[in-house]
């Protein structure tokens, strides 16, 4: 579906995004990860064509929609005004759709997009994109700002895009509802790909390890007399104590973890 | 078909997912030759991604406990109930290595096997 | 995607054709007060109304209908808003979209070429119509009042003010590409408006003085032909700034 190869962009001196590889499949989830200014919104951009790589390649095949970072709509129009340009300009857009979701939200057309709330913006610019019959959705925090009930809402929605062969690549700050969603992951830092896989192999490759001396692998906490490392579950050293790692603790100490090492 | 799955568990959800479908055959809830749900209709029951039924029937399907049937789907294979207790087991041995590490004595783990299987070896 | 676009340059429109037309029906009222003028011009001191060009000859002449179009209507009131008129129009186009972040929502759906182009048409198009629609207005009008326009004259200012106003136009519109806020095209362009009508001054760089150009409405084909040139290079030139540019 969608295939980056050593994507590069640069900003003057400053690298944004350095050497990145992933695949996206069809009928899958896959989540962009990592800190802010990790190069998460500048890898889609790139994906996308709004921004022109550096280097590598980006071999998209079908159609795809677009959530930008900042769900700014058309401040003077009217939402139904927003719907009714989503209908001429939209790929492949499916007005009762949007109007339903809209109405599941509790969104009224009349109002303007200026007097929408940045919950209710994010929601009205999500059901336009999802109302549009594509192959892949680009969404750049697509659940940013949402109450809980609206951000299951979405998630159950993008799972059911899954269902009928649709794939989706989306980025986010929240690891628990990534854990519910996504078949795929990769985080990213500083521009890097520092790890990617399946979900449910990630979470398998890495055990917690609490040792008394330094070891090799990424430092999670530093207690009075101890040290948890997370260390893959492949290189556990001999005589220490072993214990599951959760999805936040893996995130966190390999994020953290490298900024230890440089 | 419904059973709760923890996607904050370290345990990734295609094992959950296995191991549920296990519980369900060792309590008898289904039975041999019996189809299970679509995929998709299991993920939908269980809100996981299609991709996680789809792999954890995959590997059922290695481990033999389930069997595919062309054009019809997947149905539960004739399985010694041993094959499907590993995973019970292996639980088990992680608790009882706790135990051990606690201090608490072979005689009361003992003990305690006898209270849960009906005070046959029990004082 | 047009319709966004009109309705997004309706406003602006309007305004000026309001502005506009309203200028030209108070010219003509005007036009009766000429004569209140020369008596004035017996009451007041000898020399200061002169001093303002006021002579008797020229209070005369504004008495001819043909002389008052011309000099008051094209070559102030009309030609003075014209490159203004243009720069309005234009420094939002792009820029605006940027600052607030919706252009994306634009090009995730629409090639950058018809995003480009109906960008660039609309608003060019409603310019051109509105130039058009005034410099034409005093036809009728003057067929109405049974007074005499000199048709040549009349075509000759719809040269000058559509190839001057789209001059300005064009290049507002370039630095509407290259900014990623809306009001640094407007001071910059206003800025270049007005240091070159200054540069216009001196004689050897009088093509510079499009102010002049438009509101004198003698379309010699050096200029004429020049600033033509120059609309379409930085047309072609934002294109293709537009098609490379990140967003």
């Amino acid at each position: 579906m969608l295939t980056v190869r050593g994507l590069k962009k640069s900003y003057g001196s400053k690298v944004a995004v350095d050497d990145v590889n992933f695949e996206v499949g069809r009928s899958e989830i896959f989540a962009i990860l990592g800190p802010n200014g990790a190069g998460k919104t500048t890898t889609l951009k790139c994906v996308l064509g709004l921004r022109r790589p550096d280097g590598g390649e980006v071999r998209l095949t079908g159609s795809f929609s677009y959530l930008p970072e900042e769900k700014n709509l058309y401040p003077y129009l009217r939402v139904k005004d927003m719907v009714d340009l989503f209908e001429r300009i939209g790929k492949n857009f499916k007005r009762e759709k949007a109007i339903s979701s809209l109405e599941k939200y509790g969104i009224d057309p009349k109002l303007k997009v200026s007097e929408l709330s940045h919950g209710m913006k994010t929601l009205t610019y999500l059901s336009l994109v999802l109302a549009e019959d594509v192959d892949l959705y680009v969404l750049d925090e697509p659940t940013w700002g949402l109450d809980p009930l609206a951000r299951s809402d979405v998630l159950d929605a993008l799972r059911s895009l899954t269902y009928e062969g649709k794939s989706v690549l989306y980025t986010s700050h929240i690891l628990s509802e990534v854990e519910k969603v996504a078949d795929r992951i990769l985080i990213m830092k500083a521009g890097r790909v520092i790890v990617q896989g399946y979900l449910d192999d990630v979470k398998a490759s890495y055990k917690l390890v609490v040792s008394e001396r330094e070891l090799e692998g990424h430092l999670l906490k530093r207690t009075k007399n101890e040290l948890i490392y997370l260390v893959r579950a492949d290189r556990i050293p001999e005589g220490v104590e072993v214990r599951d790692a959760s999805f936040d603790e893996i995130f966190e100490a390999i994020v953290r973890g490298e900024r230890d090492v440089a | 078909m419904w059973f709760r799955i923890d996607f904050h568990s370290s345990k990734p959800i295609y094992e959950q997912i296995k191991e549920g479908i296990k519980l369900l055959i060792l309590s008898g809830r289904l039975r041999e030759g019996e189809f299970l749900p679509s995929i998709r209709s299991l993920a939908e029951d269980l809100g996981v991604n299609l991709n996680t039924v789809a792999r954890a029937y995959r590997e059922l399907v290695m481990e033999g406990v389930l069997e595919v049937r062309r054009g019809e789907g997947y149905v539960v294979a004739d399985v010694r109930r041993e094959a499907l207790q590993g995973f019970l087991e292996d639980a088990l041995k992680n608790v009882l290595r706790d135990c051990k590490t606690a201090g608490i004595s072979e005689e009361r783990v003992i003990e305690i096997v006898g209270e849960v299987y009906g005070g046959e070896g029990g004082c | 995607m047009w319709r966004k676009e009109l309705k997004d340059l309706r406003t602006r429109t309007l305004v000026f054709l309001f502005l506009f037309v309203g200028t030209f029906v108070f010219l003509v009222v005007m036009k009766d007060y000429t004569r209140s003028l020369s008596e004035l011009l017996e009451t007041a001191p000898k020399g200061l109304l002169e001093r303002f060009g006021m002579t008797e000859e020229f209070i005369e002449k504004l008495g001819d209908w043909n002389f008052y179009i011309t000099t008051q209507w094209y070559g102030k009131n009309l030609g003075q808003f014209i490159p203004l008129f243009a720069i309005i129009m234009a420094f939002p186009l792009v820029a605006r979209e940027v600052e607030n972040q919706t252009i994306e929502l634009l090009l995730a759906r629409l090639s950058r070429k018809t995003v480009f182009l109906t960008k660039f048409s609309a608003p060019l198009i409603a310019f051109s119509i509105v130039t058009v629609a005034m410099v034409l207005l005093p036809l009728p009008v003057t067929a109405f009042l049974k007074e005499t326009l000199d048709a040549g004259t009349v075509g000759k200012y719809l040269v000058t003010h559509l190839v001057g106003g789209i001059l300005w136009y064009c290049v507002t519109f370039l630095f509407s590409i290259l900014s990623s806020d809306q009001v640094r095209p407007l001071i910059i362009s206003l800025a270049l408006l007005g240091g070159t009508t200054t540069l216009g001054i001196v004689r050897r760089l009088s093509f510079l003085n499009t102010f002049a150009y438009v509101m004198k409405g003698e379309p010699n084909l050096s200029q004429t032909l020049g600033y033509s040139i120059v609309s379409a290079s930085i047309a072609i030139l934002s294109y293709k700034i537009f098609r490379e540019r990140d967003f």
